[in-house]
Protein backbone atom coordinates (compact mmCIF):
# COMPACT_ATOMS: atom_id res chain seq x y z
CA UNK A 1 0.00 0.00 0.00
CA UNK A 2 1.29 3.27 -0.97
CA UNK A 3 2.15 5.78 1.35
CA UNK A 4 -0.74 8.24 -0.15
CA UNK A 5 -2.97 5.13 0.29
CA UNK A 6 -2.50 4.35 3.93
CA UNK A 7 -2.86 8.37 4.98
CA UNK A 8 -6.36 8.69 3.28
CA UNK A 9 -7.34 4.92 4.74
CA UNK A 10 -6.17 6.74 8.21
CA UNK A 11 -8.34 9.94 7.17
CA UNK A 12 -11.39 8.20 6.47
CA UNK A 13 -11.06 6.26 9.64
CA UNK A 14 -10.30 8.97 11.71
CA UNK A 15 -13.44 10.96 10.35
CA UNK A 16 -15.72 7.54 10.86
CA UNK A 17 -14.61 7.16 14.34
CA UNK A 18 -15.24 10.87 15.37
CA UNK A 19 -18.41 11.44 13.47
CA UNK A 20 -20.16 8.17 12.99
CA UNK A 21 -19.97 5.81 9.78
CA UNK A 22 -22.57 7.41 8.16
CA UNK A 23 -20.46 10.07 8.25
CA UNK A 24 -18.60 9.66 5.03
CA UNK A 25 -18.54 7.01 2.49
CA UNK A 26 -16.14 5.48 -0.42
CA UNK A 27 -17.55 6.45 -3.87
CA UNK A 28 -18.60 3.49 -6.03
CA UNK A 29 -19.93 2.56 -9.40
CA UNK A 30 -22.52 0.43 -9.51
CA UNK A 31 -23.98 -1.33 -12.74
CA UNK A 32 -27.66 -0.08 -13.62
CA UNK A 33 -29.74 -3.11 -13.74
CA UNK A 34 -32.28 -2.32 -17.46
CA UNK A 35 -35.64 -3.71 -17.76
CA UNK A 36 -35.78 -4.69 -21.58
CA UNK A 37 -39.20 -3.55 -23.29
CA UNK A 38 -39.19 -6.65 -25.82
CA UNK A 39 -38.70 -4.51 -28.81
CA UNK A 40 -35.50 -5.34 -30.21
CA UNK A 41 -34.90 -2.76 -32.56
CA UNK A 42 -35.60 -0.15 -28.99
CA UNK A 43 -33.59 -2.36 -27.07
CA UNK A 44 -30.60 -1.73 -28.83
CA UNK A 45 -30.95 1.77 -29.04
CA UNK A 46 -30.98 1.97 -25.59
CA UNK A 47 -28.52 -0.34 -24.70
CA UNK A 48 -30.52 -2.94 -23.16
CA UNK A 49 -34.01 -0.99 -22.49
CA UNK A 50 -35.05 1.23 -19.34
CA UNK A 51 -33.05 1.36 -16.31
CA UNK A 52 -34.48 0.20 -13.01
CA UNK A 53 -34.13 2.99 -10.34
CA UNK A 54 -34.33 5.87 -12.37
CA UNK A 55 -37.24 8.23 -14.48
CA UNK A 56 -37.65 7.69 -18.20
CA UNK A 57 -39.66 9.52 -20.81
CA UNK A 58 -41.96 8.89 -23.40
CA UNK A 59 -42.45 11.98 -25.44
CA UNK A 60 -44.93 12.44 -28.12
CA UNK A 61 -48.25 13.07 -29.45
CA UNK A 62 -51.64 10.28 -29.73
CA UNK A 63 -51.44 7.07 -31.93
CA UNK A 64 -47.37 7.26 -32.07
CA UNK A 65 -46.72 4.15 -29.88
CA UNK A 66 -45.81 5.58 -26.27
CA UNK A 67 -48.29 3.77 -24.61
CA UNK A 68 -47.56 0.68 -26.57
CA UNK A 69 -43.68 0.55 -25.60
CA UNK A 70 -45.31 1.66 -21.98
CA UNK A 71 -47.27 -1.54 -21.89
CA UNK A 72 -44.52 -3.52 -23.05
CA UNK A 73 -42.57 -2.71 -20.52
CA UNK A 74 -45.35 -3.59 -17.59
CA UNK A 75 -45.44 -7.18 -19.19
CA UNK A 76 -41.34 -7.41 -19.29
CA UNK A 77 -41.59 -6.43 -15.75
CA UNK A 78 -44.27 -9.10 -14.93
CA UNK A 79 -42.37 -11.60 -17.10
CA UNK A 80 -38.88 -11.01 -16.46
CA UNK A 81 -38.51 -9.24 -13.37
CA UNK A 82 -41.05 -10.88 -11.03
CA UNK A 83 -42.56 -7.56 -10.62
CA UNK A 84 -46.14 -5.82 -9.97
CA UNK A 85 -46.86 -3.67 -12.19
CA UNK A 86 -48.82 0.04 -11.64
CA UNK A 87 -50.46 2.10 -14.04
CA UNK A 88 -51.38 5.79 -12.83
CA UNK A 89 -54.27 6.51 -15.31
CA UNK A 90 -54.58 10.62 -14.33
CA UNK A 91 -57.28 10.62 -17.98
CA UNK A 92 -59.49 7.62 -16.55
CA UNK A 93 -59.17 6.53 -20.25
CA UNK A 94 -56.75 3.22 -20.03
CA UNK A 95 -57.77 0.88 -22.17
CA UNK A 96 -57.29 -2.79 -20.54
CA UNK A 97 -57.99 -4.86 -23.56
CA UNK A 98 -54.53 -3.25 -25.15
CA UNK A 99 -53.00 -3.42 -21.83
CA UNK A 100 -53.50 -7.52 -22.22
CA UNK A 101 -52.90 -7.25 -25.90
CA UNK A 102 -49.19 -6.17 -24.95
CA UNK A 103 -49.01 -9.26 -22.62
CA UNK A 104 -49.79 -7.49 -19.23
CA UNK A 105 -51.04 -10.08 -16.41
CA UNK A 106 -54.50 -8.82 -14.72
CA UNK A 107 -53.43 -10.36 -11.59
CA UNK A 108 -50.22 -8.53 -10.92
CA UNK A 109 -51.65 -5.24 -12.42
CA UNK A 110 -52.89 -1.88 -10.50
CA UNK A 111 -54.56 0.60 -11.72
CA UNK A 112 -54.29 4.11 -9.83
CA UNK A 113 -57.24 6.51 -10.81
CA UNK A 114 -56.51 10.14 -9.01
CA UNK A 115 -58.50 12.76 -9.32
CA UNK A 116 -56.43 15.17 -11.05
CA UNK A 117 -52.76 15.27 -11.79
CA UNK A 118 -51.93 16.81 -7.92
CA UNK A 119 -53.65 14.07 -6.81
CA UNK A 120 -51.80 11.72 -9.41
CA UNK A 121 -48.06 12.61 -7.94
CA UNK A 122 -49.57 12.68 -4.68
CA UNK A 123 -50.57 8.86 -5.26
CA UNK A 124 -47.64 8.49 -7.20
CA UNK A 125 -45.34 9.46 -3.84
CA UNK A 126 -47.17 7.31 -1.52
CA UNK A 127 -46.50 4.04 -4.26
CA UNK A 128 -42.56 4.99 -4.10
CA UNK A 129 -42.46 5.84 -0.37
CA UNK A 130 -44.27 2.40 0.23
CA UNK A 131 -40.46 0.88 -1.22
CA UNK A 132 -42.89 -1.78 -3.15
CA UNK A 133 -40.70 -3.01 -6.58
CA UNK A 134 -42.64 -2.64 -9.73
CA UNK A 135 -42.46 -0.99 -12.82
CA UNK A 136 -45.00 2.51 -12.84
CA UNK A 137 -46.90 4.13 -16.29
CA UNK A 138 -47.62 7.67 -15.53
CA UNK A 139 -50.16 8.45 -18.01
CA UNK A 140 -49.64 11.04 -18.72
CA UNK A 141 -48.20 14.39 -18.54
CA UNK A 142 -49.75 17.19 -20.64
CA UNK A 143 -47.17 19.63 -21.57
CA UNK A 144 -49.34 22.48 -22.51
CA UNK A 145 -51.49 22.17 -19.52
CA UNK A 146 -48.49 22.25 -17.63
CA UNK A 147 -47.11 24.84 -19.01
CA UNK A 148 -50.33 27.10 -18.31
CA UNK A 149 -50.45 26.20 -14.64
CA UNK A 150 -46.62 27.14 -12.72
CA UNK A 151 -48.41 26.02 -9.83
CA UNK A 152 -48.56 22.47 -10.84
CA UNK A 153 -45.03 22.31 -13.02
CA UNK A 154 -43.73 23.73 -9.24
CA UNK A 155 -45.13 20.60 -7.50
CA UNK A 156 -44.05 18.50 -10.05
CA UNK A 157 -40.52 19.53 -9.79
CA UNK A 158 -40.16 18.95 -6.17
CA UNK A 159 -42.04 15.28 -6.97
CA UNK A 160 -39.26 14.45 -9.10
CA UNK A 161 -36.67 15.96 -6.53
CA UNK A 162 -38.08 13.90 -3.62
CA UNK A 163 -38.77 10.75 -5.86
CA UNK A 164 -35.11 10.64 -7.00
CA UNK A 165 -33.97 8.73 -4.14
CA UNK A 166 -36.91 6.90 -3.34
CA UNK A 167 -36.65 5.02 -7.22
CA UNK A 168 -33.07 4.10 -6.31
CA UNK A 169 -34.02 2.64 -3.12
CA UNK A 170 -37.02 0.39 -4.68
CA UNK A 171 -35.17 -0.22 -8.08
CA UNK A 172 -38.48 0.42 -9.94
CA UNK A 173 -39.11 1.76 -13.42
CA UNK A 174 -41.40 4.66 -13.84
CA UNK A 175 -42.10 5.73 -17.57
CA UNK A 176 -43.89 9.18 -18.11
CA UNK A 177 -46.12 9.39 -21.07
CA UNK A 178 -45.82 13.05 -21.97
CA UNK A 179 -48.20 14.85 -24.36
CA UNK A 180 -46.67 16.83 -26.61
CA UNK A 181 -47.30 20.23 -28.16
CA UNK A 182 -47.97 19.76 -31.63
CA UNK A 183 -44.78 20.77 -34.29
CA UNK A 184 -42.68 22.06 -34.52
CA UNK A 185 -41.84 22.30 -30.75
CA UNK A 186 -42.37 18.18 -30.78
CA UNK A 187 -39.58 17.78 -28.43
CA UNK A 188 -40.25 20.65 -25.35
CA UNK A 189 -37.31 21.12 -23.09
CA UNK A 190 -38.70 23.35 -20.26
CA UNK A 191 -40.46 20.53 -18.34
CA UNK A 192 -38.31 19.22 -15.08
CA UNK A 193 -38.60 15.62 -16.53
CA UNK A 194 -35.92 17.11 -19.31
CA UNK A 195 -33.15 17.12 -16.48
CA UNK A 196 -34.28 14.11 -14.21
CA UNK A 197 -34.91 11.60 -16.65
CA UNK A 198 -32.35 8.94 -17.66
CA UNK A 199 -33.90 7.71 -21.07
CA UNK A 200 -36.48 10.51 -23.20
CA UNK A 201 -37.87 9.21 -26.15
CA UNK A 202 -39.42 10.90 -29.19
CA UNK A 203 -42.28 9.13 -30.94
CA UNK A 204 -43.17 10.67 -34.13
CA UNK A 205 -46.17 8.94 -35.65
CA UNK A 206 -45.26 8.48 -39.72
CA UNK A 207 -47.61 6.31 -41.09
CA UNK A 208 -51.00 4.01 -40.77
CA UNK A 209 -50.74 0.42 -41.98
CA UNK A 210 -53.40 -0.77 -43.72
CA UNK A 211 -54.03 -4.37 -45.28
CA UNK A 212 -56.46 -3.66 -47.84
CA UNK A 213 -59.45 -1.14 -46.54
CA UNK A 214 -58.37 -2.30 -43.06
CA UNK A 215 -55.95 -0.39 -40.39
CA UNK A 216 -54.31 -2.71 -38.91
CA UNK A 217 -51.56 -0.56 -37.18
CA UNK A 218 -49.36 2.20 -37.32
CA UNK A 219 -45.25 3.25 -38.15
CA UNK A 220 -43.21 5.31 -36.01
CA UNK A 221 -40.28 7.02 -35.34
CA UNK A 222 -38.40 6.79 -32.31
CA UNK A 223 -35.65 9.16 -30.98
CA UNK A 224 -33.53 9.00 -28.62
CA UNK A 225 -33.05 12.25 -27.01
CA UNK A 226 -31.32 11.73 -23.78
CA UNK A 227 -29.49 8.19 -22.53
CA UNK A 228 -27.53 8.43 -19.23
CA UNK A 229 -26.32 5.27 -19.46
CA UNK A 230 -25.56 5.09 -23.09
CA UNK A 231 -25.10 6.95 -26.70
CA UNK A 232 -28.37 9.06 -27.55
CA UNK A 233 -29.32 10.23 -31.25
CA UNK A 234 -30.28 7.27 -32.44
CA UNK A 235 -33.22 6.65 -34.54
CA UNK A 236 -35.43 3.74 -35.07
CA UNK A 237 -38.23 2.51 -37.08
CA UNK A 238 -40.86 0.93 -35.44
CA UNK A 239 -44.34 -0.94 -36.46
CA UNK A 240 -47.29 -1.46 -34.26
CA UNK A 241 -49.80 -4.52 -35.35
CA UNK A 242 -53.58 -4.49 -34.08
CA UNK A 243 -53.54 -8.02 -33.59
CA UNK B 1 -56.41 -6.01 14.69
CA UNK B 2 -57.93 -4.13 17.17
CA UNK B 3 -60.04 -1.07 16.29
CA UNK B 4 -57.60 1.69 16.02
CA UNK B 5 -59.58 3.41 18.50
CA UNK B 6 -58.19 1.31 21.14
CA UNK B 7 -55.46 1.70 22.97
CA UNK B 8 -52.18 -0.53 21.08
CA UNK B 9 -51.54 -3.44 23.40
CA UNK B 10 -49.86 -6.32 22.02
CA UNK B 11 -48.76 -9.61 23.70
CA UNK B 12 -45.54 -11.47 23.53
CA UNK B 13 -45.98 -15.62 24.57
CA UNK B 14 -43.19 -17.47 24.28
CA UNK B 15 -43.48 -21.11 25.56
CA UNK B 16 -40.50 -22.56 27.36
CA UNK B 17 -39.11 -25.75 25.73
CA UNK B 18 -38.28 -27.22 22.68
CA UNK B 19 -41.69 -27.22 20.76
CA UNK B 20 -42.51 -29.57 17.59
CA UNK B 21 -44.46 -27.75 14.71
CA UNK B 22 -47.53 -29.57 15.60
CA UNK B 23 -47.87 -28.04 19.61
CA UNK B 24 -46.53 -24.88 17.83
CA UNK B 25 -50.15 -25.30 15.59
CA UNK B 26 -51.61 -26.37 18.40
CA UNK B 27 -50.82 -22.64 20.89
CA UNK B 28 -51.52 -20.77 18.16
CA UNK B 29 -55.63 -22.54 17.54
CA UNK B 30 -55.83 -21.84 21.39
CA UNK B 31 -54.55 -18.65 21.34
CA UNK B 32 -56.93 -17.19 18.52
CA UNK B 33 -59.93 -18.45 20.93
CA UNK B 34 -58.39 -15.24 23.02
CA UNK B 35 -57.75 -12.38 20.48
CA UNK B 36 -58.55 -11.98 16.88
CA UNK B 37 -54.95 -11.59 15.74
CA UNK B 38 -52.12 -14.06 16.84
CA UNK B 39 -48.99 -13.72 15.07
CA UNK B 40 -46.38 -16.79 15.35
CA UNK B 41 -42.70 -16.23 14.85
CA UNK B 42 -41.78 -20.05 14.67
CA UNK B 43 -38.63 -19.67 13.83
CA UNK B 44 -37.75 -17.03 17.30
CA UNK B 45 -40.67 -19.64 19.01
CA UNK B 46 -42.60 -17.20 20.13
CA UNK B 47 -46.32 -15.49 19.62
CA UNK B 48 -47.48 -12.17 19.25
CA UNK B 49 -51.28 -11.23 20.12
CA UNK B 50 -52.97 -8.26 19.54
CA UNK B 51 -54.66 -7.56 23.00
CA UNK B 52 -56.07 -4.14 22.21
CA UNK B 53 -59.34 -3.54 24.36
CA UNK B 54 -59.40 -7.07 25.75
CA UNK B 55 -59.05 -5.79 29.52
CA UNK B 56 -62.63 -4.60 29.22
CA UNK B 57 -63.86 -8.25 28.57
CA UNK B 58 -61.22 -9.86 30.84
CA UNK B 59 -61.17 -7.33 33.93
CA UNK B 60 -57.60 -6.60 34.21
CA UNK B 61 -55.14 -7.53 32.05
CA UNK B 62 -53.74 -9.62 34.47
CA UNK B 63 -56.71 -11.36 34.39
CA UNK B 64 -56.21 -11.88 30.51
CA UNK B 65 -52.82 -12.93 30.92
CA UNK B 66 -53.63 -15.39 33.71
CA UNK B 67 -56.43 -16.77 31.56
CA UNK B 68 -54.71 -17.14 28.56
CA UNK B 69 -51.14 -19.15 30.18
CA UNK B 70 -53.98 -21.63 31.44
CA UNK B 71 -55.33 -21.80 28.55
CA UNK B 72 -51.88 -23.04 26.68
CA UNK B 73 -51.42 -25.26 28.91
CA UNK B 74 -47.57 -25.51 28.83
CA UNK B 75 -44.79 -23.65 31.05
CA UNK B 76 -44.66 -20.15 29.09
CA UNK B 77 -43.89 -16.83 29.51
CA UNK B 78 -45.88 -13.56 28.44
CA UNK B 79 -45.48 -9.96 28.39
CA UNK B 80 -48.05 -6.90 27.53
CA UNK B 81 -46.99 -4.20 26.53
CA UNK B 82 -47.96 -0.91 23.55
CA UNK B 83 -45.52 -2.26 21.09
CA UNK B 84 -44.04 -5.58 19.77
CA UNK B 85 -40.49 -4.83 21.39
CA UNK B 86 -41.50 -3.63 24.67
CA UNK B 87 -44.13 -6.66 24.91
CA UNK B 88 -40.91 -9.42 23.93
CA UNK B 89 -38.77 -7.98 26.64
CA UNK B 90 -41.51 -7.95 29.31
CA UNK B 91 -41.77 -12.00 28.00
CA UNK B 92 -38.37 -12.26 28.53
CA UNK B 93 -37.23 -10.60 31.51
CA UNK B 94 -40.81 -12.03 33.95
CA UNK B 95 -40.47 -13.37 37.09
CA UNK B 96 -40.79 -16.88 37.29
CA UNK B 97 -43.29 -16.88 39.75
CA UNK B 98 -45.73 -14.92 38.08
CA UNK B 99 -45.29 -16.02 34.57
CA UNK B 100 -46.13 -12.72 33.50
CA UNK B 101 -45.38 -8.89 33.49
CA UNK B 102 -47.56 -5.92 32.53
CA UNK B 103 -45.72 -2.70 31.38
CA UNK B 104 -48.31 -0.08 31.46
CA UNK B 105 -45.74 2.59 29.67
CA UNK B 106 -43.07 1.40 27.19
CA UNK B 107 -40.74 4.00 27.38
CA UNK B 108 -40.37 4.04 31.18
CA UNK B 109 -41.01 -0.06 31.55
CA UNK B 110 -37.85 0.14 29.16
CA UNK B 111 -35.68 2.71 30.60
CA UNK B 112 -33.71 0.61 33.49
CA UNK B 113 -33.09 -2.12 31.15
CA UNK B 114 -29.58 -2.46 29.78
CA UNK B 115 -28.87 -1.78 26.37
CA UNK B 116 -27.85 -4.82 24.95
CA UNK B 117 -30.98 -5.96 24.59
CA UNK B 118 -31.60 -3.46 21.87
CA UNK B 119 -31.03 -4.57 18.45
CA UNK B 120 -28.00 -2.51 17.92
CA UNK B 121 -24.75 -3.77 16.15
CA UNK B 122 -21.97 -4.43 18.39
CA UNK B 123 -19.78 -1.52 17.23
CA UNK B 124 -22.87 0.67 18.07
CA UNK B 125 -23.00 -0.78 21.56
CA UNK B 126 -19.43 0.10 21.87
CA UNK B 127 -19.79 3.64 21.23
CA UNK B 128 -22.72 3.70 23.68
CA UNK B 129 -20.53 1.86 25.96
CA UNK B 130 -17.86 4.47 25.03
CA UNK B 131 -19.82 6.94 25.85
CA UNK B 132 -20.83 6.43 29.63
CA UNK B 133 -24.47 5.08 28.35
CA UNK B 134 -25.65 2.38 30.38
CA UNK B 135 -29.98 1.40 29.83
CA UNK B 136 -32.06 2.07 27.46
CA UNK B 137 -33.37 5.25 29.19
CA UNK B 138 -30.48 7.06 28.70
CA UNK B 139 -29.87 6.17 24.67
CA UNK B 140 -33.73 6.50 24.68
CA UNK B 141 -33.01 10.44 25.87
CA UNK B 142 -30.70 11.39 22.55
CA UNK B 143 -32.23 13.15 19.88
CA UNK B 144 -32.74 11.32 16.41
CA UNK B 145 -30.26 13.25 14.85
CA UNK B 146 -27.76 12.52 17.37
CA UNK B 147 -28.33 8.87 16.94
CA UNK B 148 -27.92 9.51 12.89
CA UNK B 149 -24.88 10.99 13.88
CA UNK B 150 -23.16 8.77 16.37
CA UNK B 151 -24.15 5.55 15.08
CA UNK B 152 -26.02 5.96 12.00
CA UNK B 153 -29.06 5.11 9.92
CA UNK B 154 -29.08 1.90 10.94
CA UNK B 155 -29.78 2.67 14.52
CA UNK B 156 -32.90 5.01 14.06
CA UNK B 157 -35.35 2.09 14.49
CA UNK B 158 -33.40 0.58 17.71
CA UNK B 159 -33.51 4.30 19.14
CA UNK B 160 -37.41 4.12 18.53
CA UNK B 161 -37.93 1.08 19.95
CA UNK B 162 -36.32 2.49 23.17
CA UNK B 163 -38.58 5.54 23.08
CA UNK B 164 -41.64 3.10 23.06
CA UNK B 165 -42.46 4.07 19.72
CA UNK B 166 -42.73 0.74 17.88
CA UNK B 167 -45.22 0.74 15.11
CA UNK B 168 -45.34 -2.68 14.09
CA UNK B 169 -48.63 -4.13 13.90
CA UNK B 170 -49.23 -7.61 15.15
CA UNK B 171 -49.58 -9.91 11.37
CA UNK B 172 -52.93 -12.28 12.00
CA UNK B 173 -52.63 -15.34 10.65
CA UNK B 174 -55.75 -16.51 8.18
CA UNK B 175 -57.17 -19.93 9.35
CA UNK B 176 -56.27 -22.45 6.73
CA UNK B 177 -59.00 -24.93 6.60
CA UNK B 178 -60.67 -26.99 3.52
CA UNK B 179 -63.37 -29.27 4.66
CA UNK B 180 -65.71 -31.89 3.38
CA UNK B 181 -68.44 -34.07 4.50
CA UNK B 182 -70.81 -36.93 3.48
CA UNK B 183 -73.42 -38.83 5.41
CA UNK B 184 -74.65 -42.11 3.96
CA UNK B 185 -78.05 -43.12 2.91
CA UNK B 186 -77.58 -46.13 5.54
CA UNK B 187 -75.14 -46.63 8.00
CA UNK B 188 -71.62 -47.83 6.56
CA UNK B 189 -69.73 -50.00 8.54
CA UNK B 190 -67.36 -51.52 5.71
CA UNK B 191 -64.20 -50.41 5.69
CA UNK B 192 -63.20 -50.54 2.30
CA UNK B 193 -66.08 -48.30 1.52
CA UNK B 194 -65.01 -46.09 4.71
CA UNK B 195 -61.72 -45.28 3.23
CA UNK B 196 -63.40 -44.97 -0.06
CA UNK B 197 -65.66 -42.53 0.88
CA UNK B 198 -62.76 -40.71 3.25
CA UNK B 199 -60.34 -40.75 0.35
CA UNK B 200 -62.54 -38.88 -2.24
CA UNK B 201 -63.88 -36.23 0.46
CA UNK B 202 -60.34 -35.12 1.20
CA UNK B 203 -60.25 -34.80 -3.10
CA UNK B 204 -63.32 -32.78 -2.55
CA UNK B 205 -61.73 -30.95 0.32
CA UNK B 206 -58.70 -30.57 -1.79
CA UNK B 207 -60.36 -28.73 -4.54
CA UNK B 208 -60.38 -25.65 -1.98
CA UNK B 209 -56.91 -25.58 -1.97
CA UNK B 210 -55.13 -22.55 -4.37
CA UNK B 211 -54.19 -24.71 -7.58
CA UNK B 212 -51.83 -26.15 -7.83
CA UNK B 213 -53.19 -28.50 -5.38
CA UNK B 214 -50.61 -31.05 -5.34
CA UNK B 215 -47.64 -28.30 -5.09
CA UNK B 216 -49.03 -27.71 -1.47
CA UNK B 217 -48.09 -29.35 1.61
CA UNK B 218 -50.81 -30.20 4.44
CA UNK B 219 -49.91 -30.05 7.61
CA UNK B 220 -52.91 -31.55 9.70
CA UNK B 221 -55.49 -33.84 8.25
CA UNK B 222 -58.40 -34.70 10.93
CA UNK B 223 -61.08 -37.58 9.95
CA UNK B 224 -64.41 -37.16 12.11
CA UNK B 225 -67.31 -39.42 12.09
CA UNK B 226 -70.61 -39.54 13.27
CA UNK B 227 -71.66 -43.25 14.46
CA UNK B 228 -75.11 -44.84 14.90
CA UNK B 229 -75.41 -44.43 18.23
CA UNK B 230 -74.63 -40.80 17.98
CA UNK B 231 -71.07 -40.55 19.43
CA UNK B 232 -68.15 -38.67 17.40
CA UNK B 233 -65.12 -40.66 16.43
CA UNK B 234 -62.63 -38.43 15.91
CA UNK B 235 -58.71 -39.11 14.81
CA UNK B 236 -56.11 -36.49 13.32
CA UNK B 237 -53.29 -36.83 12.28
CA UNK B 238 -50.19 -34.76 11.10
CA UNK B 239 -49.43 -35.14 6.87
CA UNK B 240 -46.44 -32.50 6.27
CA UNK B 241 -46.65 -33.70 2.84
CA UNK B 242 -48.24 -33.03 -0.96
CA UNK B 243 -51.80 -34.46 -0.73
CA UNK B 244 -50.92 -37.52 -3.29
CA UNK B 245 -53.22 -40.75 -3.17
CA UNK B 246 -51.00 -42.84 -2.52
CA UNK B 247 -50.43 -40.59 0.85
CA UNK B 248 -53.26 -39.96 2.09
CA UNK B 249 -54.72 -43.86 1.57
CA UNK B 250 -52.50 -44.95 3.76
CA UNK B 251 -52.96 -41.98 6.33
CA UNK B 252 -56.51 -42.48 5.77
CA UNK B 253 -56.51 -46.04 6.62
CA UNK B 254 -54.79 -46.03 9.39
CA UNK B 255 -57.29 -43.63 11.27
CA UNK B 256 -59.75 -45.69 9.99
CA UNK B 257 -58.36 -48.70 11.90
CA UNK B 258 -59.13 -47.46 14.90
CA UNK B 259 -62.63 -47.62 14.15
CA UNK B 260 -62.93 -50.95 13.24
CA UNK B 261 -63.13 -52.35 16.35
CA UNK B 262 -65.74 -49.79 17.72
CA UNK B 263 -68.27 -52.41 15.45
CA UNK B 264 -70.74 -49.65 14.61
CA UNK B 265 -72.21 -48.23 11.52
CA UNK B 266 -71.16 -44.76 10.36
CA UNK B 267 -74.11 -42.34 9.50
CA UNK B 268 -71.82 -38.99 8.42
CA UNK B 269 -68.34 -38.72 7.78
CA UNK B 270 -65.88 -35.61 7.66
CA UNK B 271 -62.63 -34.71 6.53
CA UNK B 272 -60.84 -31.25 7.47
CA UNK B 273 -57.40 -30.05 6.04
CA UNK B 274 -55.87 -27.71 8.30
CA UNK B 275 -52.81 -25.60 7.04
CA UNK B 276 -50.65 -26.06 4.48
CA UNK B 277 -47.44 -24.76 2.88
CA UNK B 278 -45.51 -25.27 -0.57
CA UNK B 279 -44.18 -29.14 -0.42
CA UNK B 280 -40.36 -29.45 -1.32
CA UNK B 281 -39.67 -29.73 -4.88
CA UNK B 282 -42.79 -27.62 -6.01
CA UNK B 283 -41.93 -24.22 -4.64
CA UNK B 284 -41.29 -22.57 -8.01
CA UNK B 285 -45.00 -23.09 -9.15
CA UNK B 286 -46.04 -21.80 -6.28
CA UNK B 287 -43.43 -18.47 -5.82
CA UNK B 288 -44.35 -17.91 -9.17
CA UNK B 289 -45.55 -13.96 -8.70
CA UNK B 290 -46.67 -14.66 -5.01
CA UNK B 291 -43.95 -12.64 -3.43
CA UNK B 292 -44.53 -9.77 -6.23
CA UNK B 293 -48.08 -10.29 -5.57
CA UNK B 294 -48.35 -10.26 -1.81
CA UNK B 295 -46.30 -6.83 -2.12
CA UNK B 296 -48.18 -5.07 -4.23
CA UNK B 297 -51.90 -6.80 -2.51
CA UNK B 298 -50.04 -4.87 0.99
CA UNK B 299 -48.93 -1.52 -1.41
CA UNK B 300 -53.12 -1.44 -2.83
CA UNK B 301 -54.59 -1.58 0.73
CA UNK B 302 -52.59 1.35 2.29
CA UNK B 303 -52.86 3.51 -0.80
CA UNK B 304 -56.86 2.51 -0.93
CA UNK B 305 -56.81 2.98 3.14
CA UNK B 306 -54.77 6.28 2.42
CA UNK B 307 -56.90 7.66 -0.74
CA UNK B 308 -60.33 6.41 -1.15
CA UNK B 309 -60.76 2.77 -2.66
CA UNK B 310 -62.15 4.04 -5.66
CA UNK B 311 -58.93 5.43 -6.85
CA UNK B 312 -57.40 1.92 -6.65
CA UNK B 313 -58.69 -0.21 -8.78
CA UNK B 314 -58.16 -3.80 -10.66
CA UNK B 315 -58.94 -5.06 -13.80
CA UNK B 316 -60.72 -8.24 -14.51
CA UNK B 317 -61.40 -10.22 -17.61
CA UNK B 318 -65.50 -10.32 -18.32
CA UNK B 319 -66.10 -12.55 -20.85
CA UNK B 320 -63.46 -12.86 -23.23
CA UNK B 321 -66.01 -13.23 -26.19
CA UNK B 322 -67.80 -10.32 -25.50
CA UNK B 323 -68.42 -8.61 -28.84
CA UNK B 324 -67.66 -5.09 -27.25
CA UNK B 325 -64.42 -4.04 -25.21
CA UNK B 326 -65.62 -2.73 -22.66
CA UNK B 327 -68.26 -5.79 -22.17
CA UNK B 328 -64.81 -8.11 -22.13
CA UNK B 329 -63.14 -6.29 -19.27
CA UNK B 330 -63.96 -4.68 -16.41
CA UNK B 331 -62.64 -1.97 -13.57
CA UNK B 332 -63.12 -2.72 -9.83
CA UNK B 333 -62.47 -1.14 -7.10
CA UNK B 334 -59.61 -2.73 -4.96
CA UNK B 335 -60.57 -4.74 -2.01
CA UNK B 336 -58.41 -7.08 -0.02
Amino acid sequence: MTQRKRILEQTVAAMQLRYGPAALKRASVKPVAVLPSGIAPLDRALAGGFPCGRFSELLGRGSAGQFTVAARVLAQAQQAGQMAAYYVDVDAAVDVEALVRCGVRLDLLAILRPHGLGHALTMTDDLLRMGSLGAVVFDRLDYPLLLADRGVLKRLECALRNWTPLLSRSQSVLLFITETPPLPCACPEGLPLASFASIRLAFEHQAWLSRGSRVVGFASRVTVLKNKSGPSGQTVSLRFLVT
Amino acid sequence: MSHPALPRRIACLCPAGPLAEEDFVQIGDTLQRYSPAVEDDIAASLFYIDAGGLNRLYESEGRWSETVLAAVGRPARLGLAGGKFAAWLAARTVQPQTGYQVAAQDRSFLAPLPLHWLPLSAEAQRRLRLLGLSTIGQFAAWREVQVLEQLGPGSVVAHRWARGLDERPVQGRCRQMAQAYHTFEAPEGRHEALLEATVRLAQRALRDLPPPQAAWAIKRVSLEAILVNGEVFRRSCWLGAAPLPQTLRPLLAGMLGDLRGAGMGVDEVGICLLGWDAAAGRQLNLFDHTGARAQMEQTLQELADKHSPGCVMQADLLDARAPLSAERFGLRAYRL
